[in-house]
């Protein structure tokens, strides 16, 4: 209670200080009217006794001072007096202020930006119930080192098994693209199947309605309900709550709506969102139809993604040792009756279970853009420091031109604390100032960062919204950044000697102005190592551009749909259909289907069989692709031998296949593939004949390596549904896609189109990380020169300033103008050499950090690092002129008359 | 009658918590009592007792009202807080143990 009732008092004092300070006058009149009445009383006339009263009460102004002194606010009252003095001093001084505080709110600005990505992507633990209870159930063996996909049994394994340290385990999984259908027709939309449990164990609330049980998840196709996420329902309904209870249509199949997730829960991967979710009991009916095979009963498919909630205390070598049965048995049961090979006995000897924690969650966004953010984490706070030398510079030049202020303020009595107050005063001002303008130069940092990094839109839930956390963080950095350069003028004032300011004199200057020089150096080191990165990243990003995919990519349009439900003749007569309508579309050149998209990081990988050839234990095997009539002449991809699919080449045909160089050479060696007889794994006998060679193409992604790979007509392939179709056109692309929007809805309005991107920008799109880098590098790597180059020219000027006399004196001696530029261009050369050598050592050692992020180019490249250093030379030369033809034209007589 | 002796410093504190403890007191009123029941052998002038009255007041052992006084006029009332009286129980202890020890060392000396 003692401590509230000091609180009061405090507050009292500081808030209502002229009621406090008119009592307290009240309460010494009092005292004084008593006193001389005292004295009246006595017998003393009016005017004596009050003058007795007077003396006998003493000094009032000193008391009433005790006074005030006892209420212990006099530190905040100072403080007030300061801040006031410091704002009057910075709008007297705006050009001051305003590049103080610029420089400040852009590098706060920019480290504030990246944190708010770092905590989305990196730190923040996931919105559900204790989170840090989250484990990540991942198999490795000889052969991969993380694989987090397991089979559905073995999911229900895991889920049934007794004793198991566990309070659950979830499953979730895509299954990509699917389509709604509306009134209006068919939309593309993404889902996940997750198992029943899944909110249950998560401890995830609704926002709407109800989310799923166990019992939504018992029966193959027997609880068609499905709950969206929060932004579709936002995005797709508008928030709407009369969704509750409709029937919407996903892939032709009939969905009730039973609930919205919460808002903040993404799902396992934070960042984006499916747009709904199903149980795994409608995958029969969602992803196989008719004659498709349901994943759901085989232990050979490994295609789900699991999660559990570990009980407390238990550690995680002990969890994954007490899964490991379940997947040991899991392997038995799938390969009863089936022969082994050595190799796979081999490989399945090492299988291993483990876990890992996952409070943060445990996708594939976070893994690829962890990295990155720490690189851009680093540029920033690199920036920052330079912003902070800068704004130190500035202060400095100031404390020497308030020298004779401070010196004035000394010898009047200001204690010596009492100025470093007034100094810290002023850089907290300035830095709470850069905190807040840094506080818009974050939002609008932010939105051009998600424009670059995020290219599916829709299902991204990054924003650039600021909270309380990166509100702290900002201004926390603004505060620590103040303190920082705040300290230096600081440190200088309360040890400069009062007197020689006084008396006039410059003495002492020379030394000081060594710490200054070394701040130059230390910007000129940052500046090289950002200008560096700033130039692997830039030949990493042309490197990229530079590669040849093998194929013509302009003019090639690529979009997905998926057919789903179709049988194997509807798809057949499907695609005939659409590919022979598109062709006749105006701006068409070429259009064929095939299972997949080019340069779009999916591969479907595949057993071979190749007649009279042993394949080498653990190899990888080629990869497929089912492709339609003409597919190499749309792409631009030429022949080398042999000859393309063409419309003969149906299910009843001759199976016939194409394979790429790479795999001729592999597999035949010298020989001619032609005719020659292949197979996917696990059949006996290769009855593919070879019918085609074509020439090595890029197939993923531009940056793998060619890799083998083989070709069937994708008529031959019956379970054949969701595919591609890749256009060639010229002329107006806009026209091209409405038309083939027309022709697919004509032919089943059900039908939506995924993804309609041309190769080019998929590809400028695969390299969005890397233009992201390439892009900020070069623009704080041109930030940070200029603040070095601005810096240098600061401290050279005030050298030229500060050495006037000694110039003056050299000159009157016979020094020639170019000797006196030389001198300072000699201490340009210095301070230079010394940044670069320190900044060369940082950036090699930064290097090996961002190798991994690199293409076609070394993180120690020679040439990168030597033109990085000549544009920090080029800058510190230019900083460097300005001042040395000053010093050229110092007149003897000028300088020294001026002292 | 002899000049009524200085106080020694510190020693305010505990006259002031004494003379308020059994009822509220302003200013005046507490100098004028010290002086009548140390039979005007202390004083405590206006220069010392104000800046106390506003340190104790500010640590918060006494607590100030203003109400009508005899004096008058409204006054400011000084009066013992919970915590003020269990600092005056403990500035009475050290006193009594101070005071004695200065007994003693001045009997046997």
């Amino acid at each position: 209670m003692r401590w509230a009732r000091i609180l009061g008092q405090r507050f009292r004092s500081l808030f209502q200080r002229s009621t406090v300070d008119r009592e307290l006058e009240q309460e010494l009149e009092i005292h004084l009217a008593q006193l001389t009445r005292e004295y009246r009383e006595s017998g003393m006339p009016e005017a004596e006794a009050r003058l007795a009263a007077r003396r006998a009460f003493g000094g009032e102004a000193l008391t009433r001072e005790e006074c005030r002194e006892k209420r212990g606010t006099g530190w905040m009252e100072d403080a007030g007096k300061d801040l006031n003095y410091a704002a009057r001093m910075m709008a007297k001084s705006p050009a001051f202020t305003l590049t103080a505080v610029l420089s400040l709110a852009l590098g706060v600005g920019a480290n504030t930006a990246i944190f708010s990505f770092m905590k989305k992507v990196i730190f923040e633990l996931l919105p559900v119930r204790e989170a840090e209870q989250i484990v990540k159930v991942s198999r490795k063996n000889m052969l991969m080192a993380d694989m987090n996909a397991f089979n559905y049994p073995l999911f229900r394994d895991f889920q049934n098994a007794k004793d198991l340290p566990f309070d659950g385990f979830i499953a979730s999984t895509s299954f990509g693209r699917s389509t709604l259908l509306t009134e209006s027709g068919a939309e593309p939309v993404q889902g996940d199947f997750v198992s029943g449990n899944f909110f249950e164990v998560l401890g995830v609330r609704p926002a709407l309605g109800r989310l799923f049980t166990s019992d939504d998840d018992v029966k193959p196709d027997g609880h068609p309900v499905v709950v969206l996420s929060y932004n579709f329902w936002q995005r797709r309904f508008g928030g709407d709550a009369a969704i509750l209870n409709r029937v919407i249509r996903i892939n032709n199949f009939p969905f009730t709506v039973i609930g919205v997730s919460a808002q903040d829960f993404d799902g396992m991967d934070p960042g984006s969102s499916p747009d709904y979710r199903v149980t795994f009991s409608m995958e029969p009916s969602l992803a196989g139809g008719p004659t498709g095979q349901s994943s759901l009963p085989q232990r050979g498919s490994w295609w789900i993604s699991v999660y559990g909630r570990l009980k407390r205390g238990v550690s995680y070598e002990r969890a994954g040792d007490m899964l490991q049965p379940l997947l040991m048995r899991s392997f038995e049961l799938a390969g009863q009756g089936k022969p082994m090979t050595d190799f796979r006995r081999k490989v399945l000897a090492t299988e291993r279970m483990f876990v890992e924690q996952a409070a943060q969650g445990g996708g594939g966004f976070r893994q690829r853009y962890e990295r990155a953010i720490w690189v851009l984490m680093g540029m920033v706070g690199a920036v920052l420091l330079l912003a902070c030398v800068n704004v130190a510079h500035l202060l400095l030049a100031r404390a020497s031109a308030r020298e004779h202020e401070f010196s004035v303020r000394r010898s009047l009595g200001a204690g010596r604390g009492r100025l470093v107050r007034q100094l810290l005063t002023e850089s907290m001002l300035l830095a709470v100032g850069g905190g807040a303008v840094g506080l818009l130069v974050a939002k609008g940092f932010s939105r051009m960062l998600l424009g670059l990094l995020v290219s599916d839109r829709a299902h991204s839930t990054l924003n650039a919204s600021l909270d309380g956390a990166v509100l702290t963080f900002n201004f926390a950095i603004a505060v620590v950044a103040g303190l920082a350069f705040g300290m230096i003028p600081v440190l200088r004032a309360s040890a400069g000697k009062q007197m020689d300011s006084l008396r006039g004199t410059r003495a002492g200057s020379a030394r000081r102005m060594i710490g200054r020089k070394l701040m130059v150096s230390v910007q000129i080191a940052l500046s090289l190592v950002l200008l560096a990165g700033a130039g692997l990243f830039l030949r990493t990003l042309s490197s990229l551009k530079g590669i040849d995919p093998g194929f013509r990519t302009s003019g090639i349009i690529q979009m997905s749909l998926n057919p789903a439900g179709y049988t194997t003749e509807r798809t057949t007569a499907f695609y005939r259909e659409i590919v022979e309508r598109i062709r006749a579309l105006p701006g068409v050149q070429g259009v064929v289907a095939s299972r997949q998209r080019v340069v779009s990081n999916s591969s479907w990988g595949s057993g071979i069989r190749v007649a009279g050839f042993t394949t080498r234990e653990g190899d990888r095997g080629p990869n497929r692709d089912a492709i339609g009539p003409g597919y190499f002449s749309v792409l631009g991809l030429p022949l080398v031998a042999g000859r393309e699919f063409t419309a003969q080449d149906t299910a009843t045909a001759a199976k016939v296949a194409i394979v790429n160089e790479s795999f001729a050479r592999f597999y035949f060696g010298g020989e001619s593939a032609l005719g020659k007889l292949i197979g996917p794994g696990g059949k006996e006998d290769p009855d593919i004949t070879i019918v085609g060679v074509v020439k090595d193409s890029k197939y993923r992604s531009l940056r793998e390596d060619v890799t083998r790979f083989w070709y069937v007509p994708v008529e031959q392939v019956p379970t054949f549904r969701g595919g591609t179709l890749i256009l060639r056109t010229s002329g107006n692309q806009a026209q091209v896609i409405n038309g083939v929007r027309a022709t697919v809805a004509a032919a089943d309005r059900n039908i939506a189109l995924f993804d309609i991107k041309t190769v080019e920008s998929q590809i400028n799109e695969n390299f969005s990380m890397e233009r992201l880098l390439a892009m900020l590098s070069a623009m704080f790597g041109g930030v940070a020169a200029l603040l070095a180059g601005t810096g240098l020219f600061g401290v050279l000027a005030y050298s030229v300033t500060q050495r006037t006399r000694e110039i003056g004196i050299r000159m009157a001696l016979g020094a020639r103008p170019a000797q006196a530029a030389w001198t300072i261009l000699r201490e340009v050369g210095w301070f230079t050499a010394l940044g670069l050598a320190a900044g060369l050592g940082l950036a090699l050692a930064c290097g090996q950090f961002v190798g991994k992020m690199l293409f076609g180019v070394k993180p120690n490249d020679s040439a990168t690092l030597v033109a990085a250093c000549i544009g920090i030379a080029v800058v510190a030369l230019a900083a460097g002129l300005v001042p040395a033809r000053r010093a050229a034209g110092v007149e003897a007589s000028v300088a020294l008359r001026t002292e | 009658m002899g000049k009524p002796s200085e106080l020694i410093q510190g020693t305010v504190d505990l006259l002031i918590l004494k003379t308020i403890a059994k009822q509220p007191m302003h200013g005046w009123g507490i100098a004028k009592r010290i002086e009548a029941l140390s039979d005007e052998v202390l004083s405590v002038g206006q220069g010392s007792l104000y800046p106390a009255l506003h340190r104790l007041e500010q640590q918060g052992w006494i607590a100030a009202e203003w109400k009508d006084s005899d004096l008058g006029r409204n006054a400011k009332f000084y009066g013992l807080t919970r915590e003020g009286r269990k600092q005056l129980e403990k500035e009475l202890t050290s006193w009594r143990r101070l005071s004695g020890a200065v007994q003693l060392v001045i009997e046997r000396g």
